[in-house]
């Protein structure tokens, strides 16, 4: 409110001393309103961790070592941080696309399967372009370049085709995305399995590894430097898409349309949106940066990762999930809750081999992290009902006062 | 059994859904409830059969205050309620339903209660089969098992909500004469809540009338229909003296439209509508009106016939193709339909504002907010959140988005929910609209609204349509007769 200037207007403002005493309290209120708002995740955040430290305690393991366990395996060393990136980039990517569909009331639970189906299409160019099955069909060998740029295309379209597939579920055939989503999921998967297990048609003959055999140097990513897991390629992208999520989240019509039609989707469609057209859109740009995450996965740069396996995505898809439901679908909060959310999911394996080799062992699972994540999440939805059924803000609350009366001024 | 209800209110938020209705029920008579939509009588009787509490005010049986905390609490002090929907349990069979709850613990007495189910269902002549599954009966039936449900936990006072919504012809009188003979042979009193006054007619022998949440007045029956309906719609107020505005050209041209919705069939409509002509639709509610509405706003296909715009045909356009051709659609449920909870005034403009670009212009649109929502009277600054504005100022917030120059204006109810200030204002407004060319179409249940501004009144009955040409020679019991179902001679 203050941070728009008063303009002059031909009809003189009304008592322009009282209006800048009551522009001062509501600055004030403004900023007693913001205190709760800002406590209460860290509440939540504080619970969550408290329930974690609990479980630690019971299983015999000293939280303080897994904490420093967790900073071994992430930060302590550049390689480990280089792994932490090229982990945290493809999470963050599909954690983008969420942005959009959640914003727009739209549940993309598929956003697993679309990064799947993204990491099927970067395989595929990369067998196509990059390997025999592609000159055998007549198609030239190509460039390092071309061959990246045409994998990435490849995972787009796969992941944004898989989206739309759900989306076009839901406004033709009256599916409602999360059914669809869970359906396509699965579908996708199995799907995948097909292709490297058993005898599939992209498992090399004679293999019993249920995944392709490596790509060839050409359709790696380019590694930075002497990291091996590291390519600054998914950087580029991830931060590319991460300006053009701000622009369409904060500048554009076409965000505030998504925005009005995450809070009342009839209502919206009654003021002018094309609701149907967003729908498609929104859940195709969503399943486009997921399938982008799932090139990430698949394309190296070392060749130990670079090859679909049998689950090319490791859950990526719902930690995004929780990542946009914890960041409360802001585009700006996203990149920091997903670090934070690659950092723990990082770090879980080292705590895990950490408590193993302590004195006295402690057997930890390493998915104790996913139930701490999963509990943040949680709590700090927890808190925010708290806060908004006891303390509500007070921007949600009725303007009291006799408002009615002004039609006769 | 005397139930007395003394200065029920009763707020939602901002609603005032019961406002001090003192009301009396004698035994032995068959009272009718009669409103609108909106008029309070739903929320009344769940007060009075314990689903809600009152805000203030008391319940008195046989001159004993009671406090009703839930509906088995009211059954304990004789007060059933028949609901629209039957509330039982489809998987079950006709005896376990009628079991479910009824005194008895956890082993209830299977043989005691079907020997009772059945004396019941002879009593009445119900052909009830006791093992037959709730979901192959017809609602009729089920109603029927409902009400020897509630017989069987001696209920002395029957609430019925809408009986007669869904059951055949055939049903109905049965269900008739055995509320009549409840009332004259066992001196129990039976409450109707209806809209259907042929119902009412039939079965009542006194109708209290609530409007906006008030109790407004009762009728001994049989009385004229036209009576009835003028106390539901309120009183015919003199039409008032408006600027005579000259009517243009025609705008919309409805030929021989037909619609169906799930619940009726308004059939063969024709209506040419003019420049600045304003065209209210008066009926019960949903008698036709709101498909009409709808179809002109592009939101229902009709099955037969064309609409016009001019000579643009919109028969089959879709919604926005029709909003942009010059038809703006408000519609009555302002936070459901139309404007969007959560976000800001300013937010609302920044979405409707035309333009090619694809960015926002947050100054454009602010500068829009101040002048317009000053220009409306809303209450309420660019950044306050729409819901938390009251309603009228809601209505005039909706009213300053519709873009400034249009060929026809369709309106659900405008001042629904406003008190009088609040509706004089929206009218000036829309009175303004129509000054410039503006047609204007709309729905209301205020029967002195409809005659104070409409140029024409189109009536609809159960999905007939009859054209009133001069609202000027019209009085509120011809109205009325049109409204409830007698057709123009």
């Amino acid at each position: 409110m203050t941070t728009i200037p008063e303009r002059t207007t031909a009809t003189p403002a009304p008592a322009p001393q009282a209006g800048f005493r009551a522009d001062r309290g509501q600055v004030w209120r403004w900023i007693l309103d913001l205190i709760p708002t800002l406590l209460t995740p860290f509440a939540g955040i504080a619970a969550a961790f408290g329930i974690v430290i609990l479980i630690l305690t019971w299983q015999g393991a000293d939280p303080r070592l897994a904490l420093d366990f967790l900073y071994q395996g992430t930060l302590a060393s550049a390689a480990e941080r280089a792994d932490l990136v090229s982990y945290w980039m493809p999470l963050a990517i599909a954690a983008f696309g969420l942005v959009l569909t959640y914003t727009a009331g739209l549940w993309n639970i598929g956003v697993e399967g679309q990064i799947i189906a993204g990491a099927i299409g970067a395989t595929w160019a990369a067998r196509l372009f990059a390997e025999g099955e592609g000159w055998r069909a007549g198609i030239a060998p190509l460039s390092h370049g071309w061959v990246l740029l045409l994998s990435f295309v490849f995972a787009a379209a796969a992941g944004g085709l898989w989206a739309l597939l759900a989306a076009v579920l839901k406004t033709r055939g009256g599916v409602n995305e999360i059914f669809g989503g869970v359906a396509l999921n699965f579908i996708i998967q199995t799907f995948n399995m097909y292709l490297v297990s058993n005898g599939g048609p992209w498992q090399p003959v004679g293999s019993r590894a249920t995944e392709t055999a490596a790509f060839p140097e050409v359709a790696r990513l380019t590694p930075f430097g002497d990291f091996r897991h590291l390519s600054l390629t998914p950087v580029y992208i991830t931060t590319v898409a991460f300006v053009i999520l701000l622009l369409i989240m904060y500048v554009s019509r076409w965000g505030l349309q998504l925005r009005a039609m995450g809070k009342n989707l009839r209502s919206a469609f009654l003021l002018g949106v094309h609701t149907e057209r967003n729908v498609l859109a929104a859940m195709m740009l969503c399943g486009m940066l997921a399938g982008l995450a799932g090139a990430f996965r698949v394309m190296g740069p070392y060749v130990t990762r670079a090859k679909l396996t049998a689950n090319p995505s490791g859950g990526i898809g719902f930690l995004a999930i929780l990542i946009v439901l914890l960041a409360g679908m802001s585009a700006l909060l996203t990149p920091f809750v997903s670090f934070a959310f690659a950092v723990l999911s990082k770090g879980a394996q080292k705590v895990e081999s950490g408590f193993q080799w302590s004195d006295p062992p402690v057997n930890l699972d390493r998915s104790l992290v996913r139930v701490l994540q999963s509990t943040i999440v949680l709590m700090v939805v927890l808190a925010f009902g708290v806060r908004n059924r006891f303390f509500p803000p007070r921007s949600a609350q009725p303007v009291t006062d006799d408002d009615d009366e002004v039609a006769r001024t | 059994m005397q139930v007395e209800l003394h200065n029920i209110s009763k707020t939602f938020g901002r609603v005032r859904a019961n406002q001090d209705i003192t009301l009396s029920f004698q035994p032995g008579r068959i009272y009718a409830i009669l409103g609108e939509n909106g008029a309070g009588k739903s929320t009344l009787m769940k007060i009075m059969s314990g689903y809600q509490q009152p805000d203030s005010g008391s319940i008195v049986v046989d001159g004993q205050p009671v406090t009703l905390k839930s509906p088995t609490d009211a059954i304990a002090h004789g007060i059933g309620m028949l609901y629209q929907d039957p509330l039982d349990f489809p998987p079950f069979t006709v005896l376990e339903n009628f079991i479910a709850g009824r005194p008895g613990g956890f082993l209830p007495d299977m043989d005691e209660a079907r020997a009772t189910l059945l004396s019941l269902a002879e009593r009445f002549n119900f052909p009830l089969d006791p093992d037959r599954y709730l979901d192959m009966l017809t609602i009729g039936e089920r109603q029927q098992l409902e009400i020897l449900r509630l017989l069987s936990l001696n209920v002395r006072v029957l609430i019925l909500d809408e009986p007669t919504t869904g059951i055949s012809a055939a049903q109905k009188s049965a269900l008739f004469s055995v509320l009549k003979s409840l009332a004259r042979d066992e001196g129990m009193t039976i409450i109707l809540v209806s809209h259907k006054l042929e119902d009412v007619m039939e079965l009542c022998d006194e109708a209290y009338v609530l409007r906006r949440g008030r109790y407004v007045g009762c009728k001994e029956i049989p009385c004229g229909i036209g009576d009835l309906v003028a106390l539901m719609f309120g009183k015919e107020v003199a039409r008032q003296d408006r600027p005579q505005v000259k009517v243009g050209e025609p705008v919309l041209k409805l030929d021989n439209v037909c619609l169906t919705s799930r619940r009726l069939a308004v059939q063969n409509v024709s209506l040419t509508i003019r420049a600045g002509e304003v065209i209210g639709l008066a009926g019960l509610d949903g008698s036709g009106q709101a498909e009409f509405i709808r179809s002109c706003a592009g939101l229902l296909t009709p099955d037969r016939g064309t609409i016009k715009l001019n000579s643009l045909d919109l028969t089959r356009a879709s919604y926005h193709q029709v909003a942009k051709s010059g038809v703006a659609f408000l519609p009555a449920g302002r936070l459901e339909e139309g404007l969007i909870s959560g976000m800001t005034l300013v937010q609302h403009f920044a979405l409707t504002l035309p333009t090619r670009k694809p960015w926002v212009n947050w100054m454009q649109a602010w500068q829009t907010t101040e002048q317009r929502i000053r220009a409306f009277n809303v209450k309420g600054r660019p950044n306050s959140p729409i819901q938390t504005l009251s309603g009228g100022n809601q209505q005039r917030f909706a009213l300053s988005l519709l873009p400034e120059r249009l060929k026809v204006l369709l309106l659900e109810h405008p001042t629904r929910g406003l008190d009088v200030e609040s509706a004089l204002y929206i009218w000036e407004q829309l009175l303004q609209r129509r000054a410039d060319g503006t047609a204007i179409v709309f729905i209301s249940a205020e029967l002195d609204e409809i005659v104070a501004y409409s140029d024409r009144i189109l009536v609809f009955s159960g999905g007939r349509v009859t054209l009133v040409e001069d609202p000027a020679e019209m009085n509120t019991a011809r109205l009325g007769e049109l409204i409830g179902g007698k057709m123009a001679s």
